[in-house]
């Protein structure tokens, strides 16, 4: 697969207005590497949207409730302590503990979604991208992939314009 | 200034946090070990010897080590729940007291969940509290409140420490490509191969957002049930509805006393003049002064309440705690907590790091002191007078508290020599979006302070 043309720029802004300028034109498949999350991360595609995120929380919230659950009734019933008058499966009670669990799950799945994730979302990064983050650059990566006349003459006009590196 | 230049400049700073040790560190490391070496001593005196080396005795069986676990619980609340809020409020504060805010809650939390197992006695037996299916054929009792703070602590130091590790993830990985060494294998090692690539960002925007979420009601939450503790037994003094609330705020309000003594030493210690701004110290006086103003509301509240409702036993607990031989101990709490922070109404006093730090000292002993006096007073003066003691901490448990803060110390001093105390990726996320972080290495360019 062929490597990616890079523009190196030192200014968020200008490279955010680059990436809209090639999106406008139906170059959507622009990647950046960046020092910090400038606005300019989200110009482009992201690779996985806030539901994937949601749906995370909530399996891993759902997973700590039944959890909690499976662990008060069979503890409780096990042991079947009268307290204070309440019964034995004393729903008040156990909310406490259903709700630390739901939100100790949900908080796990996230963590544990953005590491895996975000190993697939790295996967094919060239390295000289990266380096060029550690250096403190922001890196635009415009992919040789196919591409109208059009857009082909936009890219090299970017290029141009902004002297950047053609694979 | 580019961000190349930029980059190079806060990471520089940064590195130098880490690689830079001077004679005053190494002192102070010192201390702070030696006092954590005499709290060990003192415990291991109690394992060998028995709890007869305490001052705890019927009716007071809750002491300094109940104490000391509520007070570092409460310190532990201010770093995640303030840093999650200043993440959601889009503060420009957050870049500079976010990472040590979050590093103290770990810490703070670690050091408070010593205390329940101290206070066993029998520290061995600890894991009982833990359920899992086991030959003794027993279960916790889910229905106890003392239970409910295994389930809360463990949840909140967990997600709290996760938190801390997502948001040094980018930086472990800049601090990567700058150190040499074993420091350079272990960085990239806990930095888990993030690249900085927007794939790697946007996920990390999204997924940020969410464990704030869950941070703040966890956080909310753990205090309300170490509050439960107290509130859910019949005791003069501690049955009482307004507990949750009471102990968020004060938990809030002695976190952040916390947070701005080890800012103010951060500051000095490491010259971060530029990155710990005073409009930073500024911003949490101002929540400093809101948090007294509402523990003087719940104080007048809770006295309120006793004499309204009428119940002799209540009545005269409050009088007995405020004219009583405890009285020097109220009064103690209502000056350090509700007189002294009214002085940051004055904006000089705010800007003025060695008054806020003294005021920000005075908060901490006097919420140290009324976590003493809730736990306490209440025990020794209970509703039957034929049960009435007293309590005085004994010198092992004094050695212990003391062996308590220097093990907080030593800690946060540790992290703070193995982990940027600032986030690098925020600081440079802020530079641009705000353009209010000055350049590094500049003296503070803070805007002319104004009125509360």
């Amino acid at each position: 697969m062929p490597e990616p043309s890079m523009i190196l720029f030192d200014d968020p802004h200008h490279a955010e207005d680059v990436v809209r300028r090639l999106r406008e034109c139906g170059v959507d498949d622009v990647h950046v590497t960046s020092p910090a999350a400038y606005p300019v991360t989200e110009e482009t595609k992201p690779p996985f949207g806030w539901r994937l995120f949601g749906l995370l929380a909530l399996t891993g919230g759902l997973t700590g409730l039944a959890t909690a659950i499976a662990l008060v009734v069979h503890g409780s019933e096990t042991v079947p302590l009268i307290v204070g008058g309440k019964a034995v499966l004393a729903w008040p009670a156990f909310s406490v503990v259903m709700f630390e669990l739901t939100m100790l799950g949900a908080g796990v799945a996230n963590f544990l979604g953005v590491i895996v994730l975000s190993a697939v979302a790295r996967r094919g990064l060239p390295k000289r991208a990266r380096m060029a983050a550690a250096e403190g650059h922001i890196a635009v990566l415009i992919p040789a992939g196919e591409h109208s006349a059009e857009q082909r003459e936009e890219i090299r006009r970017v290029l141009e314009d902004e002297h950047g590196v053609a694979a | 200034m580019t961000t190349a230049t930029l980059s190079d400049t806060i990471g520089a700073d940064m590195e130098a946090t880490i690689a830079r040790t001077t004679w005053r560190y190494w002192l102070a490391l010192l201390f702070a070990a030696g006092m954590t070496a005499l709290g060990i001593w003192a415990w291991v005196q109690i394992l060998q010897d028995g709890f007869g080396l305490t001052g705890l005795n019927t009716p007071v069986m809750w002491g300094s080590f109940i104490t000391n676990f509520v007070f570092f619980i409460g310190v532990s609340h201010a770093g995640t729940l303030v840093s999650a809020i200043l993440y959601f409020t889009k503060s420009p504060i957050r870049a500079g007291v976010g990472r040590s805010a979050e590093a103290m809650t770990v810490i703070a939390i670690m050091t408070a969940g010593l205390f329940p197992i101290i206070h066993l006695g029998r520290a061995w037996l600890g894991f009982w509290l833990m359920p899992y299916p086991n030959q003794r054929q027993l279960w916790p009792n889910f229905h106890s409140p003392l239970i409910w703070d295994v389930f809360a602590i463990s949840s909140y130091v967990t997600i709290s420490a996760l938190f801390l590790y997502m948001g040094m993830l980018p930086d472990l990985s800049s601090l990567s490509r700058r150190v040499r060494g074993v420091r350079k294998y272990v960085y990239r090692v806990l930095s888990l191969g993030f690249s900085e690539s927007d794939g790697e960002w946007a996920l990390f925007e999204r997924a940020y957002p969410i464990f704030a979420l869950v941070v703040i009601p966890l956080a909310v939450s753990v205090h309300s049930v170490v509050s439960w503790d107290f509130a859910m037994a019949l005791t003069p003094g501690w049955h009482s509805t307004i507990f949750a609330p009471y102990f968020v705020a004060g938990a809030i309000f002695s976190g952040v006393a916390m947070a701005i003594i080890l800012l103010s030493l951060l500051r000095r210690g490491y010259k971060l003049q530029a990155y710990i701004q005073e409009k930073h110290f500024d911003a949490l006086a101002k929540l400093m002064l809101s948090m007294s103003l509402i523990m003087t509301f719940v104080y007048c509240t809770e006295i309120f309440m006793a004499f309204y409702h009428g119940e002799s036993v209540e009545i005269d607990l409050y009088i007995w705690r405020m004219t009583g031989p405890s009285a020097p101990l109220f009064w103690s709490v209502i000056f350090c907590n509700s007189v002294v922070p009214l002085a940051c109404f004055w904006r000089k006093i705010r800007f003025d790091l060695r008054a806020l730090i003294a005021i920000s000292v005075l908060v901490t002993i006097g919420m140290w002191l009324e976590r003493y006096m809730i736990v306490v007073t209440s025990l020794s003066h209970g509703a039957d007078p034929a049960t009435w003691g007293s309590y005085f901490p004994s010198f092992h448990e004094i050695l212990i508290t003391v062996g308590a803060c220097g093990w907080f110390a030593l800690w946060f001093m540790v992290f703070v020599k193995f982990f940027p105390c600032i986030s690098i990726s925020e600081t440079k996320q802020a530079q641009v979006a705000f353009s209010t972080v000055p350049s590094a290495g500049t003296e503070d360019s803070s805007e002319e302070p104004h009125d509360a």
